[in-house]
């Protein structure tokens, strides 16, 4: 009986050391993952010209009553310059350079745009915005709207994840991924998805590298009573590569 | 008020039982109007579907423009779709020129009636000795502007199952079995709309070589042949073989005769001119020689003469 009491204290002592050992790894977990939480915004330098390519590759299918039809995948490469000009009330002002075509926006620190004078009349995208707090890794961000057309709206939303962030490239990887519930009815099926990833410079404050993909799948059917034909299908691939070639001062 | 909408309703009842009607006697316009019924739908659904991925496709705010696309594989669709439409529009013209004048009654008519002759009787009278020498032209003139009116196309409608089968051969197998297939899936959708069975019956019957050949009778008459011999001279005149010879032989001898008038008149109830080596008609044609009661009505064409959808009855 003596000899047993020392062996309890001595099993407490033992359980008390692993509790401790455990909550620092716990805080240190914690301070080490609040250390790597990052702020993903634009800083585009005003007077600097940032020059991108971007590579779209789509490929395509469709069928009809069991006929197959393809279409060989095909690529389309493009580049083009977005100058700063300056940053105003919270917004940088850029002229993007496509194809001899010049495009006047104000993109927000997020990535959100707040004007686009050179395309008043038309819709501007739904782009993706990043979160305006600091992001730990594998946290989710996601931004919802409402794309109309006409008289018809449809929900859309970005998710967006911080995979992970490199702190000596000061490179911060996030996916992302679309939701768009395209309408649907008895004789019409669709399907959508769009799925890609960012490699985000945080120190230059721009986008180094992205791909995305999308898929559209478009069934078109017939149904007069108890018949149901499936007429038309239709499948659309497209996948996107964009990369940053250089910044001129 | 009332008298406006009675007026009114009369008016969409005929409106659209003429309609109705036109769309009754069409053999493919039901089949044609349900694929582009269909194609507008999925031309709708597409544009507004890829309006909308347009707006979260390029997905960065510092991308300004979409990358030009290239032919998307539906459009082979609507291509292929486009050669159907042309193809059901030869099937139509065919089988509208078959039903009309494919069993050669309009043809045995207008070869018993001669309105050609008839019409130039005037001009006997007035510019005799001119006009004798004119005949054989304007004979042709009038069958020309008589094939035109009726919109005939003598080049392409002479031989139907050839236009018919030129037609076809523009679709590969592949279209073809598409086109088929359509076919198939309209039947099976609307069981009770024969338009599609129809199609694919008159594509069998119309590909064959002897479908149609009243018509080719009736557009290339033989007295085309005509053209390199002289009417006037007495010997050639007597020599042709025509149908017509004799009697624009008997219109042209009479110059200002009255009895011109009456001999020609009525070739149809004595049709005295014509003897019966005169008159070397095509099997499937009736022989003008003999007499038509007028209560009776025209012989119906020979066995040989394709008869698909009994037009006599």
């Amino acid at each position: 009986m003596i000899n047993q009491k020392p062996t309890i204290l001595q099993n407490q002592t033992k359980a008390i050391s692993s509790l401790k050992i455990a909550v620092l790894c716990l805080l240190s977990a914690l301070i080490c993952r609040g250390a790597f939480a990052v702020e993903v915004k634009f800083g585009f330098r005003p007077g600097a010209t940032y020059e991108y390519e971007l590579t779209s590759t789509s490929s395509s299918e469709s069928d009809a009553l069991g006929i197959d039809y393809s279409h060989s995948p095909t690529s389309v490469t493009s580049k083009f310059q977005v100058k700063t000009i300056d940053f105003e009330k919270g917004a940088f002002i850029v002229d993007i350079k496509f194809n001899d075509q010049t495009y006047r926006r104000y993109i927000k620190e997020n990535g959100e745009i707040s004007g686009a004078p050179g395309e008043a009349g038309k819709q501007v995208p739904f782009f993706i915005s990043f979160p305006a707090f600091d992001w730990q890794p594998e946290q989710r961000h996601q931004v919802t709207r409402q794309i109309s057309l006409g008289r018809i709206s449809v929900p859309a939303g970005w998710n967006l994840l911080l995979k992970s962030f490199d702190p000596d490239k000061q490179i911060a990887e996030i996916w992302f991924a679309a939701n768009l519930k395209l309408p649907e009815d008895r004789l019409r099926r669709k399907q959508f998805s769009q799925k890609g990833r960012i490699f985000f410079d945080l120190a230059a404050g721009v986008i180094n590298q992205a791909e995305w993909n999308t898929e559209y799948s478009f069934n078109f059917i017939n149904k007069e009573i108890a018949v149901v034909r499936e007429i038309w299908e239709i499948k659309e691939r497209t996948s996107f590569k964009l990369k940053l070639l250089d910044i001129k001062e | 008020m009332k008298k406006i909408l009675v007026a009114l309703a009369l008016f969409i009842c005929l409106y659209s039982s003429s309609a109705h009607c036109a769309l009754e006697n069409n053999l493919t316009g039901r089949f044609k109007f349900w694929l582009l019924n269909n194609e507008a739908r999925a031309f709708s659904s597409l544009s507004f579907d890829r309006e909308i991925i347009a707006r979260v496709e390029t997905a960065f705010s510092i991308i300004a423009k979409h990358p030009d696309q290239s032919i998307k594989a539906a459009e082979t669709i609507w291509e292929k779709n486009r050669s159907f439409y042309v193809l059901l529009d030869e099937i139509e013209h065919v089988y509208s020129v078959a039903r009309r004048y494919g069993n050669g009654r309009f043809a045995i008519i207008l070869q018993q009636a001669r309105p050609e002759i008839y019409s130039t009787v005037p001009f006997h009278q007035l510019i005799p000795g001119v006009f004798t020498n004119l005949q054989s032209v304007y004979r042709k003139a009038f069958f020309s502007a008589l094939i035109k009116a009726l919109s005939l196309d003598p080049d392409q409608d002479v031989n139907l199952s050839a236009r018919l089968n030129k037609a076809l051969r523009k679709l590969s197998d592949q279209d073809l079995r598409l086109f088929n297939s359509y076919l198939d899936n309209f039947s099976a959708l609307f069981p009770g709309d024969n338009s599609a069975r129809m199609i694919k019956a008159f594509i069998q019957t119309g590909s064959r070589e002897e479908f149609g050949q009243g018509v080719s009778k009736f557009l290339r008459p033989e007295f085309i042949e005509l053209e390199s011999l002289p009417l006037s001279d007495g010997k050639n005149a007597e020599k042709i073989a025509d149908p017509l010879a004799e009697l624009e032989k008997l219109a042209s001898m009479s110059d200002s005769s009255s009895e011109l008038d009456i001999r020609v008149s009525q070739p149809a109830q004595d049709n005295a001119p014509a003897t019966a080596e005169d008159y070397p008609e095509p099997e499937n044609v009736a022989p003008p020689k003999e007499t038509i009661p007028e209560n009776k009505p025209l012989e119906e064409p020979e066995p040989g003469v394709e008869e698909m959808f009994n037009i006599w009855d």
